[in-house]
């Protein structure tokens, strides 16, 4: 403001600018000089040289404060960018872990961890052990991946794989190695110290399952990774094939995938499915091949000879023989053998006679009907098909026979048969024992009295009301000569139809008679779901509907 | 009541008229408007403000990655302090030093004396002349620009035979180089002085 301030400010404001300025000032003074004439003239206040400054309007005045803060958010907005940036470039780290390999295979600082495909970690480093004898790879896996560090997890270097039985992790030949993972269980405790595999498991590939024991004499030519198959259909693999303890016999370990588990019986019978089986015979050359992966790795096959009533499950490690070439007989009898995992209710056969007359000639005619013996509270029934026993009622003219028809009830399961005289169903109506509805649709609950019987029974909790048609079989026993067998027809979803409450039956050319009052069992949980009648209607599937 | 200014482009001092409120001075020789007073102190919280972001700025460029590289499955990510010290591990004393010396010492200095200068005013009115003359002299080295037309560069040309994604730090980078140029401009040396008087 005043002429002493401005004299203090023109020195350091050249001490401040380049050396030039204050060369500036001497130019400005002598130009100073010759400008001025034509400068208006100085006011008389201050006594100086200097030209006064031209003043110019300005239109519009920006508010200072206004410029002060615009920027000012620019610099919040900055910081908040600066913050955000900085967050999202942190990397988000899991837990780390060491894992030892046999060999490095010339795994590298910055391969990845890969599991199912896609990155699960990085390895931060590679080193020699102590002892020279292993690598030490330090790997941080990314924290979606933590489960992986659990106890029971497996890590292997991936690398290229090529043999005749196929071609693995090529992408490696190129490309980085990288190091696959197999969880553990997702249970086990964390843990940051790996033994590395040095390969793959053959087992990565195969999933939950059981596994089992093959004991051979000889190899078989069997590899590992193998599949073993069931009628042709993979089933599992060959985990690993080793020595017994005693150098007696080979040990082939299997793994049956769960899918597959129920086919597994201790019945089941194993046997090589390896290369080519050439019979050269007077009919001419036999050449035998399951598959070209089998007669390059070789296989297992197998098969199961019975259902076991107690259901005695397999479990891990039980020990089968393996056999170098299957039986005839089990190919038979497997094939005809059905795999349900629930058992089957014992059911009855129902003998009896009716008398039929045709033109007049009457004559007594013996029929077979199933049924069950069902057991519900104290009381005993017989659940079978109604069709066959009215029919015989109404044409009997014999007063004792319209007191009721004597049947033999028989079971296969049972040595006992017994011979009851089965009120028949018209009467039972009346009894109440029976629904109306029950009747009309063809199978009925005729009541059992005798309560100390020796016939298999089937508790009533066995049975269910199905909802809508489903996936089941009927099931009935056969007696032979010297045999009593449960015999199955399975009946899948697309045979049925919905005709009002009963599921109509089309099996294509199938006889379905025999099946007549054959129960009718839910593949899902093995329940009862119903009866099966073959009547005047056709084959049908009389649902069950719970009976007050 | 007027006072003398030394005009800020050609140096040549002026008697300065009382102004009214529309009214701003003109140098005779140049045509350079005299700021007013608030103005300046306007400017230099503006170059406050655009220092202290870039300042803010600074850090997530210089550590934050800023490349990623992907070739045949290999990842690569690196920041620019963290390649300058690569290099400089690597037995490249030169280029590493020259990294880290105009890309990051350097810049870092121009930002925290124009702080200092805009707003903190924590030194002696002497040692201000000093930090000034630092400043400007810094100012001409620091190379950040240069960095960023670098990574253009490498853009353009390494596009076809690596792949490689620019990380979070080139947006704060670039914002850094724009606020610190912002700063800059904006920065007049007159008005350090100003409030001192």
């Amino acid at each position: 403001m005043t002429p002493h301030a401005a004299s203090d400010s023109s020195p350091s404001n050249s001490a401040a600018s380049e050396k030039s300025a204050s060369r500036n000032i001497v130019d400005a003074q002598t130009s100073n000089q010759n400008q001025q004439p034509s400068s208006p003239p100085i006011s008389h206040e201050v006594k100086s040289s200097f030209p006064v400054a031209d003043i110019r309007e300005v239109r519009a005045v920006t508010s200072a404060l206004f410029l002060r803060s615009k920027l000012w958010w620019v610099t919040v907005a900055c910081f908040l960018l600066a913050f955000w940036l900085t967050w999202t470039s942190i990397p988000s780290v899991g837990p780390s872990i060491i894992i030892r390999f046999p060999d490095g295979h010339g795994l590298k600082a910055g391969d990845a961890v890969r599991h199912r495909g896609i990155e699960a970690g990085i390895v931060e480093s590679v080193a020699l052990s102590d002892d020279l004898s292993q690598i030490a790879a330090t790997v941080t896996l990314t924290p979606g991946a933590a489960g992986l560090a659990r106890e029971g997890a497996r890590f292997w270097i991936v690398r290229p794989q090529l043999s005749l039985a196929g071609v693995s992790g090529l992408e490696t030949a190129v490309g980085a190695k990288y190091i696959g993972v197999s969880p553990g269980d997702p249970d086990a405790p964390q843990q940051s110290r790996f033994e590395g595999l040095g390969a793959a498991p053959p087992d990565e590939n195969s999933g939950e399952g059981i596994d089992v024991v093959l004991r051979s004499d000889s190899k078989h030519g069997v590899t590992v990774g193998a599949p073993v198959t069931w009628r042709g259909v993979d089933v599992g693999q060959i985990l690993s094939i080793n020595l017994s303890p005693d150098a007696r016999f080979v040990d082939i370990h299997a793994r049956i995938n769960s899918e597959y588990m129920r086919l597994l019986r201790t019945s089941s019978k194993f046997w090589v499915t390896s290369g080519l089986g050439i019979d050269v015979g007077l009919s001419g050359v036999r050449l035998n091949a399951d598959s070209l992966s089998t007669i390059v790795r070789g296989g297992v096959s197998f098969a199961t000879l019975a259902v076991s009533k107690e259901k005695t499950p397999v479990t891990t490690g039980q020990m089968f023989q393996l056999h170098d070439k299957p039986e005839a007989a089990w190919l038979s009898t497997a094939s005809s053998l059905p795999l349900i995992d629930f058992d089957l209710p014992p059911t009855l056969i129902i003998q009896g006679s009716r008398r039929t007359s045709l033109l007049g000639i009457s004559r007594t005619q013996k029929f077979t009907v199933n049924g069950v013996l069902v057991k519900r509270g104290d009381q005993t029934y017989i659940l079978t098909a109604t069709d066959a026993l009215p029919e015989a009622i109404a044409e009997s003219t014999d007063a004792a026979e319209k007191a009721g028809l004597e049947y033999v009830i028989s079971s296969p399961q049972s040595t006992v048969s017994q011979t009851i005289v089965m009120v028949p169903p018209a009467s039972t109506i009346s009894n109440g024992e029976t629904s109306d509805t029950s009747k009309q649709s063809g199978s009925a609950m005729f009541p059992f009295a005798d309560t100390t019987t020796e016939l298999p029974t089937v508790n009533y909790a066995t049975f269910r009301t199905p909802k809508e048609p489903e996936e089941c079989c009927l099931c009935r026993s056969v007696k032979t000569d010297d045999d009593a067998s449960t015999v199955i027809q399975s009946i899948s979803l697309n045979q049925l139809k919905l005709d009002g409450t009963d599921w109509m039956v089309n099996m294509e050319g199938e006889d379905l008679s025999s099946w007549n009052g054959a129960p009718v069992i839910s593949l899902q949980d093995g329940k009862i779901i119903g009866l099966f009648v073959a009547g005047k209607k056709g084959a049908m599937i009389v649902p069950h509907r719970e009976a007050p | 009541m007027s006072k003398n200014l030394s005009c800020r482009c050609c140096g040549l001092i002026h008697e300065i008229p009382t102004l009214q409120v529309q009214q701003r001075a003109v140098c005779t020789r140049c045509g350079t408007v005299f700021a007013p007073p608030g103005c300046r102190r306007t400017t230099s919280s503006r170059t406050a403000a655009a220092t202290v972001a870039a300042l803010v700025l600074f850090w997530p460029a210089v550590l934050c990655p800023i490349l990623e590289i992907e070739k045949m499955g290999m990842r690569q990510q690196s920041s620019i302090l963290g390649g300058a010290i690569d290099l400089l591990k690597q037995g490249n004393w030169l280029v590493g030093g020259v990294i880290l010396l105009f890309s990051v010492i350097f810049p870092l200095t121009k930002i925290v004396l124009l702080l200092e200068l805009s707003l903190l005013e924590f030194l002696h009115r002497r040692h201000k002349a000093a930090s000034l003359k630092l400043m400007e002299h810094m100012g001409r080295w620091s190379m950040m620009d240069v960095m960023l037309l670098a990574f253009l560069v490498m853009l353009v040309k390494l596009g076809n035979i690596v792949q490689f994604h620019f990380g979070p730090a080139v947006i704060a980078f670039v914002l850094c180089v724009a606020m610190s140029m912002v700063a800059s401009i904006s920065f007049d040396p007159h008005a350090i002085w100003e409030d001192s008087e």
